[in-house]
């Protein structure tokens, strides 16, 4: 098993009163995306300033690569590329400008640099607004140029908190397809957000955080059996649907049947995927006509919900 | 390298937004000039004086000759020669001359008269007649005592001796350092430095200004210590106020006739009080808490030091708390550097200023940097 890019270890911050981050433990594998989610105030950004060494942990470590991450130090931060909530760009300065600038802290200079440059407006989509001053820009704009600042190094480990808070659906869009070409591209991410469609498009493991503290960690399968959540269909029918309901009640793996209303009826089943069939069947069996089926996997809305007893607020 | 980088786009922003240019370079030049040209309008003028001397008569010779003369050819006086009194008070009533003196026929007397405005030359001319006065009264009894006691030598020649004998009493010139700068220098240097205090703050105040914009923490994540970031803030204030007080030393020098000094001396007060500049800002930033605040609370000590530095009139000279408070400013030192620096002097005559304005750097700049290093930090 490859080694983690990223391993945190029992990190713990407090300011006055407030435990912002309590013992919080988590992995990030090679070429992985993983979510931190959580609603704001849930300590997320104070996490991720702990990972780029920004802020002293009171307690715990960061690791990239191996290379313990400290505040003082500036070892192991060229393996990281931060892209941070609020924009953290010149505005007086074009996007390439900005660019150039942000590659010469990290060592790049001259026809290596233009490349790269090059390849991450392509990458952004901002290869023909390059030369326009950032001031210039839209919102959604100043936010991809904000992530291309953050990739342009080449990090082993990119760092993106809430990179979508406040922009239009149409920039929210674009932004999460470079997310997730950069996934895609064997970069291991950290992202970091309170919209859950984003966690669950985005991330193959997500830790779910409240109050400083990991509820949860794991696939969104793993996350959704850790609280026994379980996939929904409903099918309609041409007949009665208590009759249907009566037919498929027993069947196994179906755990609860329920009549919705006089055409349909809902089952709770343990994988949709492998019931499906077999309902549909008892139920050409049974004599009813199948006219629509819906199926609805357990959202991580729901694990939320069922973890922290309270819907993910803003 | 990173602090190059760093300080590289730094000064490209300054010179992009032009506020550095025109309060480092711009602003101050075109005061300087003003200013140069009100205080170089009517210089001061010679004094008109009156004589009224037969020419015959020793004092009437010895003041003629002596310190009227030498008045007359360092362009203080001019002299006017008139026949009688008479003549001397009509040229009094109609402004010809400001004062004048009349030696009597017999040479035993001396009669100063003074214009109506013309209080201080009357004063000097009294003064420098009394003084020739003594001087001839001097020789007369020495001439005399030596008749009295049966001395052979003839009455001129022992006049002769007596005037050609060296004195027994020195006079010296006890000021230390030179006499003073002239007042278009004066004006150069008190705009200069009341600038500097405003000029520094673009580089400094950055820091409050990459922290409101959000790119501190960009900076911070990177390779970069702290320190650097700092430090090539620093090394902007430091390096807009060298270009500003060597531009406008160059500038007056050049274009308006000022004399600073020695170029070793004004180049070690320049790089002090921009030092001395640098601190105060950092210490501003270190307690301000906004961009916004750092700005207004740097222009009030920009202001407060200027004016009791003596950027627009002496402080010093009003004596007491006031004249203390003076000596405690860059303001006061760099002046004062000037001034030491005038006459031809060499760059030593200016270490007193320059160590106290380093003093001053240090006093002010320690804490200040202590207190800044809090605002790198996201």
């Amino acid at each position: 098993m490859p080694e983690p890019t990223l391993v945190v270890t029992g990190l713990s911050k407090s300011f006055g009163d407030l435990r912002a981050v309590d013992d919080l433990s988590f992995e990030v594998a090679p070429g992985e995306t993983f979510g931190l989610l959580g609603p704001n105030g849930a300590g997320k950004t104070t996490t991720i300033s702990m990972i780029c060494g920004l802020l002293s942990p009171d307690a715990g470590s960061v690791s990239v690569e191996g290379v313990p991450i400290r505040p003082g130090s500036t070892d192991g931060r060229e393996l990281i590329g931060y892209v941070p909530q609020e924009l953290a760009l010149y505005p007086d300065l074009s996007g390439r400008d900005n660019l150039t600038f942000f590659a010469r802290l990290y060592g790049l200079r001259g026809a290596p640099a233009r490349e790269r440059i090059a390849e991450v407006l392509e990458t952004v989509g901002l290869t023909e607004r390059a030369a326009d001053k950032v001031e210039e820009y839209s919102g959604g704009m100043q936010r991809r140029l904000n992530i291309a600042a953050g990739m342009l190094h080449r990090p082993r480990l990119l760092i993106l908190d809430e990179p979508t808070v406040g922009i239009d659906p149409q920039s929210r869009n674009a932004i999460l397809e470079s997310v997730a070409a950069l996934g895609e591209s064997g970069m291991s991410v950290l992202y970091t957000t309170h919209y859950m469609e984003e966690a669950e498009r985005l991330c193959r493991r997500v830790g779910i955080v409240d109050h400083g503290r990991l509820l949860a960690c794991g696939t969104r399968r793993e996350l959704v059996a850790l609280v026994e959540q379980h996939d929904q269909v409903v099918i309609t029918v041409a007949g009665d649907a208590t009759a249907a309901a009566a037919a498929l009640a027993g069947e196994p793996d179906v755990l609860t049947v329920s009549v919705v209303d006089d055409r349909s009826v809902r089952c709770m089943v343990t994988t949709a995927s492998a019931t499906l069939a077999r309902l549909i069947t008892r139920l050409a069996d049974a004599g009813a006509v199948v006219r629509d089926v819906q199926v609805t996997e357990p959202s991580l809305d729901s694990v939320f919900l069922h973890i922290t007893g309270t819907a993910l607020r803003d | 390298m990173i602090v190059l980088t760093l300080l590289a786009r730094d000064l490209r922003a300054r010179l992009r937004d032009r506020s550095a240019l025109v309060l480092g370079l711009i602003a101050p030049a075109a005061l300087i000039t003003i200013l140069s040209l009100l205080v170089s309008g009517p210089q001061t003028q010679e004094v008109p004086v009156g004589l009224v001397s037969s020419g015959t008569t020793a004092l009437g010779t010895a003041l003629a000759e002596g310190p009227l003369a030498g008045l007359e050819e360092e362009g203080t006086i001019r002299l006017h020669r008139y026949a009688d009194e008479s003549a001397l008070r009509a040229a009094l009533e109609d402004g010809e001359v400001d004062a004048g003196v009349v030696v009597a026929p017999e040479g035993d007397r001396l009669q100063v008269l003074r214009g109506p405005d013309s209080i201080v030359a009357g004063a000097i001319l009294e003064a420098v007649s009394r003084s020739t006065a003594l001087t001839v009264d001097g020789v007369g009894q020495a001439v005399v005592a030596q008749q009295e006691l049966g001395g052979s030598t003839p009455p001129q020649q022992l006049a002769t001796a007596i005037v050609a004998a060296p004195a027994t009493t020195r006079l010296v010139d006890a000021t230390q350092g030179a006499t003073g700068i002239d007042p278009k220098t004066q004006v150069a240097a008190g705009m200069a430095t009341f600038f500097l205090f405003f000029s520094v703050q673009f580089g400094v105040l950055g820091l409050l200004q990459e922290r409101r914009q959000g790119t501190l923490p960009r900076l911070l994540a990177a390779p970069i210590a702290p320190w650097q970031v700092l430090a090539s803030k620093l090394l902007v204030s430091l390096v807009i106020g060298l270009v500003s007080m060597t531009f406008l030393a160059l500038f007056s020098t050049w274009l308006l006739g000022a004399h600073w000094g020695s170029p070793a001396g004004v180049a070690m007060m320049i790089l002090a009080g921009v030092l001395a500049a640098v601190a105060t800002v950092t210490l501003v930033v270190g307690v301000a808490k906004s961009p916004e605040q750092a700005a207004a609370m740097q222009a009030v000590v920009a202001l407060v030091l200027g004016i009791l530095g003596g950027a627009f009139f002496s402080m010093a000279r009003a004596g007491g708390v006031a004249a203390f408070a003076s000596r405690l400013t860059p303001h006061y030192w760099f002046n004062e550097g000037l001034v030491r620096l005038t006459g031809g002097r060499d760059w030593t005559s200016a270490l007193v200023p320059v160590t106290a304005l380093l003093l001053f750097t240090v006093v002010v700049g320690v804490p200040g940097l202590l207190l800044a290093r809090r605002s790198v930090r996201p």
